[in-house]
């Protein structure tokens, strides 16, 4: 396919995820700080992101499943990829990972498992996003090369 | 961030790889030089074994030592550089919080082009 439609694909693609609340203006901001020297900067980033996201969830899995709950932990891990999920623009992930954050500092064992069920559901949303994403961004660069 | 001839050397405390990354990549747009700490210790440990920063970008909540402990040691320390938290919790809070550990502004995750303009200017001016 030709570059110029693999570009027009990709931003179609992007805009799509944007209307649905998907990701954010700040994704637009990652995208526009990829560059020549660093031409595979979002697939990167996004790639670093959701094997992040794996394992925070993972430990949050193990932490909400323990009979006491370390919610100092379960709040410090819903902040991380909260902070990590805007890094990438995903904004809905973002908020539902801080309403988890609420939940846990509220020391609601019932809540943090409802909000974290949200978060697991938002993250395959997101991470079948952004692994299309992805597709295309390698797409282009294959193109170039 | 160049300031006339002199080159800006930032320092990201940051536990998120992701966050780091991005922050990296915005402060080279800016002609940045930028290291990495991965929590408040590493960021200390720099600081005594003699590295010199003139902005320090710190996160709120890692691991072993927090951003708001590391502020008050690196100020307690003879820090003058900006001290500047960053944070993806409740932004007036950490405003508040922030500020009584010594650090001279706070804004929310992640960086923007608007907001490291801002420390440029603070940068400047000082």
């Amino acid at each position: 396919m030709a570059r110029k439609d693999l570009n027009q694909e990709l931003n179609e693609l992007i805009c799509s995820f944007q209307d649905q609340g998907i990701l954010d203006d700040y994704f637009d901001e990652l995208k526009g700080l990829q560059d020549e020297e660093s031409p595979q900067f979002v697939t990167n980033t996004i790639t670093t992101y959701l094997g992040g996201a794996d394992n925070t969830i993972a430990e949050l899995t193990t932490n909400l499943s323990e009979p006491a709950v370390d919610y100092s932990m379960v709040t410090y891990l819903a902040d991380k990829l909260k902070g990590s999920s805007l890094s990438v623009g995903g904004s809905r992930m973002a908020n539902v990972c801080a309403e988890l954050c609420d939940a846990s500092e509220a020391n609601d064992r019932e809540a943090c498992l409802a909000r974290f069920e949200v978060v697991n559901r938002e993250f395959l949303t997101l991470q079948e996003s952004l692994s299309k994403i992805v597709q295309l961004e390698q797409a282009i660069y294959d193109d170039k090369e | 961030m160049v300031f006339g001839e002199k080159r800006i050397f930032a320092l990201i405390v940051e536990d998120d790889r992701v966050t780091q990354m991005r922050h990296r990549m915005l402060l080279k747009r800016f002609q940045c030089e930028s290291q990495v700490a991965e929590n408040g210790k590493e960021a200390i440990d720099l600081y005594r074994s003699g590295g010199s920063f003139d902005v320090v970008f710190m996160d709120m909540e890692m691991p072993i030592m927090n951003g708001l402990e590391a502020t008050k040691e690196l100020r307690a320390m003879g820090f003058n550089g900006l001290i500047v938290g960053v944070t993806s919790r409740d932004l007036d809070f950490a405003k508040q919080v922030f500020s009584e550990a010594g650090a001279d502004a706070c804004y929310e995750k992640p960086l923007t082009p608007e907001y490291v303009t801002s420390i440029l200017q603070q940068i400047n001016k000082s």
